[in-house]
């Protein structure tokens, strides 16, 4: 009867123990999270909590954004520099005038076509148009953190729902724009909800290395173009409404013409303004003024064939 | 598969238990169910492997047979025991120091040998088998009994290296295989510190250790003997852990294993050290190397088989000059240590110290990618690139380094808190004091479950276990 009553209080100790334990362990310490409901702490360069906005879209975990993702007639979709590179003021308001939503779906990690056409899947998103950042995207690729979901999905439910729980507790104690231990200091992305935007905290931001504007290697690109057949039929836009671009950097990896040539494979539009004077804060991501600039360039040249692929074509100001 | 990955503990486990605790009532269907099991386990690594694990225990098994027929009709069995024994050291030969043996003597060889799994556990489980028949007459057990001595899974992998006399008896009789609730909890418990030390503790040192081992550069006097005291802690907690766990999940299906680790850094001279550290493979290195060399009665060729022993057993863990190296330090250690007594020294208070230092320094050439960093590290620890800084980065592991080192150092193990229970074979070690006593009650099972829980949530990325590479 003794070893039954322990065995009894054993697993209940560990049942109970264990969603304390684990939201402890990847308790956001050191991360700045917004107090606000319409932004969350997309990841946190700390010991345990790291990312979370992987979890948020395919677990579901932010409903406000799943929803605007749903609701968004265009998407961007690449790696974390597409992100940061569109987070602008620019980006808001060239479809802020088109009277257009957005949402910029891209992830940290080196994210690509992988992580994207599970989100295509899971989500059952139904976009018109696409702007995708060939970085290179076509290479069927999962990240860590979408490995992680794909592999063990069980641990990761319960640890991206633990990470919410944590952040929440977070949020709750912690005052608004903290920037010290236990409540900022260390590297954060928040992300919104409406538009998936990043907002990028933490120490040595400032810098601005310039960097060459026209880089990268020359590449086949054929295997980029078989893997791109693929994501495209599975996207089910038509391919005059993917538009292929690069957002520069450093590291850029594929140089511009392969692109071009991805593009003109798949029947895409190819576009990628060429500005002087751009720069990174990390040699990898551009500052924000290089950001702005070359968003706004490229949304310049694309609005027209997003609107058009939306159903949103420009109006004459003699019509208005 | 890992004893601290999800699969073991949530599928593998409770599974192989459930239908054991079906089929327990015939010892011959649980021994069949346990033997087929641990293939399964096995296999799921490689599963290739699987039938070199089959070739050797048949080969073994087989010409063990014969060795016995021989002895019942008086007949020599020499040649068949000879035969046994090449067999086995040259499959070890072949997987495990075939490269090392060959790029010493010059050569290329065309491909590169996979190391099998615990190759060197069930090898030298199965020679002192094939030796006990032959020299001590020992009884040839049924198939299914050596099947499930040699590939029983808690041990298979990472040991602790079994022998036949006290296993294959626990595999017969009314009580084989009948685990209590009594046993079940006492298995959970051990199983639960086993993972506590793997998972928490060895897991949380191992970042300290690999940057100063691994990676190039002149550490610092602080930082290398933090790397090398991280290190000893690391594997005692890794090894002890795996053994900790090994005995609970034997004691579940009512099998005991023999004790692998008594506090081995609070002995007080290298030979008490090696009656703590790794008992079992000592004990084998003692009886099927040592003694049949001479042992301790040849005089002045006593040194020398213990210096032969220890490298040989340096070797074991490895193919590798490092691994010989620390077998030849320990042997000139234990060599010391014996002239120390024989020249009628009496022991003092600095031997505890000694012997640490000692063991502690022999981790370096045993953790080191090679002979050159064994030796930067050591003069890292000299001092001889200067004393470095505290800075923050090394705050935290020192104070890990702290708290646990007063616990391997000064509080009892776990089989001595487990006493009560007898988790493993042989003589219980030194009860722990009262407070420290483990008992059916509800405090235990809560710090049980706290240990379990806390190790769960950090087995989200499996970690191997360290002894798994020898």
């Amino acid at each position: 009867m003794a070893a039954l009553r322990y065995l009894a209080i054993l697993f209940c100790a560990a049942i109970l123990a264990f969603p304390v334990l684990l939201t402890f362990q990847v308790a956001p310490i050191g991360c700045p999270v917004p107090n606000s409901s319409r932004r969350f702490l997309a990841f946190c360069r700390n010991g345990a909590y790291q990312d979370f906005e992987h979890g948020a879209y395919a677990l579901g975990l932010r409903p406000a954004a799943v929803a605007a993702v749903r609701r968004a007639p265009v998407l961007f979709l690449g790696n974390s520099r597409l992100v940061l590179g569109f987070s602008t003021a620019a980006t808001a308001r060239a479809f802020a005038a088109a009277d257009l939503r957005y949402y910029l779906l891209g992830f940290g990690y080196g994210e690509t076509d992988g992580f994207a056409r599970t989100l295509l899947r899971d989500l059952a998103l139904n976009p018109r148009a696409v702007v995708i950042d060939v970085d290179p995207f076509f290479d069927g690729e999962l990240g860590e953190p979408a490995r992680f979901l794909r592999d063990h999905p069980v641990r990761a439910a319960l640890e991206y729902r633990a990470k919410a729980v944590a952040a929440a507790l977070f949020a709750a104690v912690c005052p608004v724009r903290a920037k010290h231990w236990p409540c900022g200091g260390a590297l954060a992305l928040l992300r919104a909800d409406d538009d998936g935007s990043w907002e990028l905290l933490g120490p040595d931001l400032d810098q601005a290395t310039p960097f060459a504007a026209r880089n990268g290697k020359p590449a086949d690109p054929a295997p980029f173009i078989a893997d791109g057949r693929g994501f495209l039929a599975e996207l089910g836009v038509p391919a005059d409404c993917v538009v292929l671009t690069t957002v520069p950097s450093p590291q850029r990896p594929l140089d511009a013409e392969t692109v071009r040539r991805i593009a003109e494979g798949l029947g895409a539009v190819w576009a990628e303004p060429t500005l002087d004077d751009l720069a990174s804060f990390d040699r990898s991501h551009l500052t924000r003024d290089s950001a702005e600039r070359w968003s706004a360039a490229l949304l310049d040249e694309i609005m027209p064939i997003l609107r058009r692929c939306t159903g949103r074509p420009e109006t004459h100001p003699i019509d208005k | 598969m890992l004893f601290n990955s999800e699969p073991f503990l949530f599928g593998f486990l409770p599974a192989v238990l459930l239908v054991h605790l079906l089929v327990r009532r015939n010892p011959a269907i649980a021994a069949w169910w346990l033997g087929l099991a641990s293939l399964g386990f096995y296999s799921w690594w490689n599963w290739r492997f699987i039938f070199l694990l089959l070739l050797s225990i048949a080969v073994n098994y087989g010409i063990g047979g014969l060795i016995a027929a021989r002895r019942a009709s008086a007949r020599p069995a020499g040649a068949w025991l000879g035969a046994g024994i090449g067999f086995d050291l040259g499959l070890l030969i072949f997987f495990k120091y075939l490269g090392f043996l060959t790029t010493f003597a010059g050569w290329r060889l065309g491909f590169e040998p996979i190391l099998p799994l615990g190759i060197s556990f069930y090898t030298f489980t199965q020679i002192a088998f094939l030796v006990d028949l032959a020299r001590a007459g020992d009884a040839r057990p049924k198939a299914r009994d050596y099947l499930l001595f040699v590939g029983w899974f808690p041990h298979l992998i990472a040991g602790p290296i079994l022998h036949h006399r006290e296993m294959i008896p626990q595999f017969g009789g009314a009580r084989a295989f009948r685990a209590g609730l009594d046993d079940i909890a006492a298995g959970l418990t051990m199983l639960a510190i086993g993972l506590f030390k793997k998972v928490v503790l060895a897991d949380g040192l191992a970042p300290h250790v690999g940057p100063v081992f691994d990676q190039p550069g002149e550490p610092s006097a602080l930082s290398a003997w933090v790397a090398v005291l991280a290190y000893s802690l690391e594997l005692y907690f890794d090894f002890s852990g795996y053994c900790d766990m090994a005995i609970g999940l034997s004691r579940l299906f009512g099998l005991r294993l023999p004790l692998n680790f008594d506090s081995p850094y609070q002995a007080t001279s290298l030979i008490e050290f090696w009656r703590r550290w790794h008992m079992t493979l000592a004990r084998f290195l003692r009886d099927y190397l040592y003694i049949p060399l001479g042992g301790s009665r040849s005089g002045l060729g006593r040194w020398g088989n213990i210096l032969i022993t220890m490298a040989l057993g340096g070797l074991w863990h490895g193919a590798g000059w490092n691994y010989l190296v620390w077998g030849l330090l320990h042997g000139v250690f234990l060599c010391v240590n014996h002239l120390w007594r024989a020249l009628g020294f009496p022991r003092t208070r600095a031997g505890w110290p000694l012997t640490l230092l000692a063991v502690i320094l022999a981790w370096v050439p045993f953790r080191a990618p090679s002979l050159g960093r064994a030796g930067a590290i050591l003069a890292g620890m000299a001092g001889g690139n200067g004393l470095g800084d505290l800075d923050a980065g090394l705050i935290e592991p020192v104070c890990r380094i702290l708290a646990l080192g007063a616990v391997v150092l000064f509080a009892p193990n776990s089989q001595a808190i487990l006493a009560a229970a007898r988790p493993a074979l042989g003589a219980p070690p030194r009860p722990a004091p009262a407070l420290l006593t483990w008992r059916l009650s509800p405090g235990w099972a809560g710090l049980a479950g706290l240990a379990l829980a806390a190790s769960l949530v950090r087995l989200g990325q499996p970690s191997p276990f360290l002894y798994f590479q020898f």
